[in-house]
């Protein structure tokens, strides 16, 4: 504040004419200093001082505990759960040596050893269509895009499960387990669920009364149940609609519940995303001469999916944590496996469950938070590449 | 695909209208328009807000549907076979208030979509039209920009030479110049005034009247869905026999 008496300020002359014009300047200096942004930031008066200490103190607690617990006190080698066990009054901590142990189990579940080349021939695959996704300048993308995030996964399924033409035992899929399965069918399920829900959006919004009341129903149906009712349904429900003979595989059943579920709440989000497409973007294309399908394809998919990305993301980690409901139906997720690893007597200690909870949670964080970052790359990208 | 154009038949007449009445709900819109456009005419279309100008013009686009009367554009019953319709649509081109560029896609994209997709040019030829045409609403050096970069002149400009890339016979405008700054309308009428050099049909809805008295051959007076007074320029600007043209060019300011 300034202190002082207040004094006007000269007046300007009524008519003015600019005989020279300004010249440019530079922008004026701001502190970029360390230093000055803490203080602007985290200091900047005595009361947010405090409380910036007292949350820093609270932060630096749990940090300190967390650390002890995971690592300080952590067991790292070790054949049983006897490693575990405190003795002589020795604290314990995070038994790491139970997931050392173990991992194989949590990655494959229980798919045949000699069979497990194929799992990490999918995760390779995996690995690279990943990279080929966050690589900026890549070749031939729209294509590329489809076969990765469609063709992909729906091939590595058929991969995993096993082709007798080609020579690939049948692995029945209540051998699968574990990480695998979790992202197997994460990944399918993101594959069929966005082109579903896309046909979906659409048919909400067609002309055709019976293609529109259908997609409503497809589309309020699972959204009005619990997803654990939804693979209940499929689960029981599914072979009934088939034909006697074609009894699906409980994977697939599964598959299909969740799938459905997905694309139900991304046709919602994605039919947001179309009506925020103004009328003259239509109107345009059909002066151009396009007709229906390539107006959508061409024209408003693109822009009605851009604003979507945000919702869609959200959608498909959801999606990928969904995933451990399907302990309900019978199969062995991630989750699944590490429920089972814990109650092993073999590995019997006080800190097993914990160790195991937390090693889940680090793994979920890591894929969720994986893709979340993706998404905002994808937000990133398109926003840069439309000029804005 | 081949590049199939349908020879323009004998009959001369670009757009024929007859009896053309349409409605939304109760309210009509048009009421029994009668209208020949010749094959290379320039016409201007005035008239006051809601008379149902844009309506019109949307109707031979087929953009809006109508209820009743015939439309014949090139000789082609436009409610006739869908294919022959499809074909006569892709020689309307129509430049839009509000530019209606795909913001998603580069100036040279926007140009190339039509082509490449519906008269089924290679991307190469398709470039080639582009350019021409770019450059002849002097934009060329804009080429690879999004329309979000671009003043509202040069997005209308990019709308011209988009439409102008389908190598249309007809051409539609919508009020081209009402969503623009003053400066911005002198240099797309200026635009709208070089093309009707060439031998393209012109249908323009639009209050610039400075632009009528230049170009057109015929300038038509809707008011109330109806066409009300068509008349050539130099005499309709001097005598209005129709009291309603005759106020309404009096509250035009210019
Ligand atoms: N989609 C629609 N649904 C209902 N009424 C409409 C629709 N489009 C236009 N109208 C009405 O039809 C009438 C004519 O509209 P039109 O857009 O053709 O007028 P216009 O002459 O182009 O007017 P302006 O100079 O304001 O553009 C108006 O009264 C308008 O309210
Ligand atoms: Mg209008």
């Amino acid at each position: 504040m300034s202190s002082g008496t207040y004094r006007p300020e000269p007046l300007l002359p009524l008519t003015y004419c600019q005989s020279e014009p300004h010249p440019p300047a530079p922008p004026p200096l701001v502190d970029r200093g360390c230093f000055n942004w803490l203080r602007r930031n985290l200091f900047p008066n005595w009361r947010q001082s405090l409380l910036s200490i007292l949350i820093f103190s609270l932060l630096a607690g749990t940090a300190w505990h967390l650390a002890r617990f995971l690592l300080v006190d952590a067991v790292w080698w070790g054949d049983t759960g006897e490693a575990c066990r405190p003795s002589d009054g020795r604290p314990v901590g995070a038994c790491w040596a139970f997931i050392a142990d173990r991992y194989k189990y949590f990655i494959y579940g229980s798919y045949p050893l000699d069979q497990r080349w194929r799992v990490n021939t999918f995760f390779i695959a995996g690995g690279l269509g990943l990279a080929y996704l966050l690589w900026p300048r890549a070749p031939f993308r729209r294509l590329g895009l489809t076969l990765v995030i469609v063709a992909l996964p729906l091939t590595g399924f058929i991969f995993l499960s096993g082709w007798d033409a080609v020579g690939l035992p049948d692995v029945p899929t209540n051998l699968w387990g574990g990480l695998m399965v979790t992202i197997v069918v994460a990944a399918v399920g993101i594959a069929t669920a966005l082109p579903v829900g896309i046909l979906l959006a659409l048919g909400r919004r067609s002309h055709l009364v019976i293609v529109r009341w259908l997609s409503i129903g497809l589309i309020e149906l699972p959204r009005g149940v619990p997803l654990v009712t939804v693979l209940f349904m499929a689960n029981t429900m599914l072979p009934l609609f088939l034909p006697t003979g074609l009894n699906p595989d409980k994977l697939v059943r599964a598959l299909v519940g969740i799938t459905f579920f997905a694309a139900a709440y991304l046709a919602e989000i994605i039919r947001g995303g179309l009506q925020a497409i103004p009328r003259g973007q239509y109107e345009a294309a059909s002066a151009l001469g396009l007709g229906y399908w390539k107006t959508m394809v061409l024209i408003i998919l693109p822009q009605a999916l851009k604003v979507a990305v945000p919702n869609i993301v959200s959608i498909n980690i959801g999606l990928f944590k969904d995933t451990s409901l399907l302990l309900i139906v019978g199969i062995f997720d991630f989750l699944s496996t590490i429920e089972t690893a814990r109650i092993d007597p073999r590995w019997a200690a006080p800190t097993i469950s914990t160790t195991g909870y937390a090693f889940a949670a680090v793994v979920y964080f890591s894929f969720c938070f994986g893709m979340s970052r993706y998404g905002a790359l994808i937000e990133r990208r398109l926003s840069r590449d439309h000029g804005r | 695909m081949a590049v199939t154009k349908t020879p323009i038949p004998a009959n001369s007449f670009a757009v024929q209208v007859r009896e053309l009445s349409k409605w939304f709900g109760n309210f009509q819109v048009l009421n029994r328009i009668d209208l020949d456009i010749s094959v290379g005419e320039k016409v201007v279309i005035c008239g006051p807000s809601g008379s149902g100008k844009s309506t019109l013009i949307r109707c031979i686009n087929q953009l809006e549907p109508f209820e009743s009367g015939r439309l014949h554009v090139h000789g082609v019953e436009m409610s006739g076979a869908r294919k022959d319709v499809q074909m006569v649509k892709q020689q309307i081109g129509m430049v839009f208030q509000h530019f209606n560029l795909f913001p998603h896609l580069s100036v040279m994209e926007n140009c190339v979509l039509g082509p490449m997709t519906v008269r089924g040019l290679s991307r190469r030829q398709a470039e080639d039209v582009a350019d021409h045409y770019l450059a002849r609403v002097r934009i060329s050096e804009q080429a690879s920009k999004f329309p979000g970069q671009l003043s509202g002149g040069q997005q209308q400009r990019v709308a011209i030479a988009r439409a102008l890339c389908m190598e249309p016979k007809i051409l539609l405008f919508d009020e081209p110049t009402s969503a623009l700054d003053p400066e911005m309308v002198k240099e797309i009428l200026d635009t709208m005034t070089d093309l009707a050099r060439d031998g393209i049909t012109m249908i323009c809805v639009t209050h610039e009247m400075g632009f009528a008295r230049q170009v057109a051959d015929r300038v038509i007076f809707m008011d109330k869905g109806q066409i009300v007074e068509v008349n050539r320029p130099d005499v309709f600007f001097k005598i209005q026999s129709n009291e309603r043209t005759r106020q309404f060019l009096a509250n035009l300011v210019r």
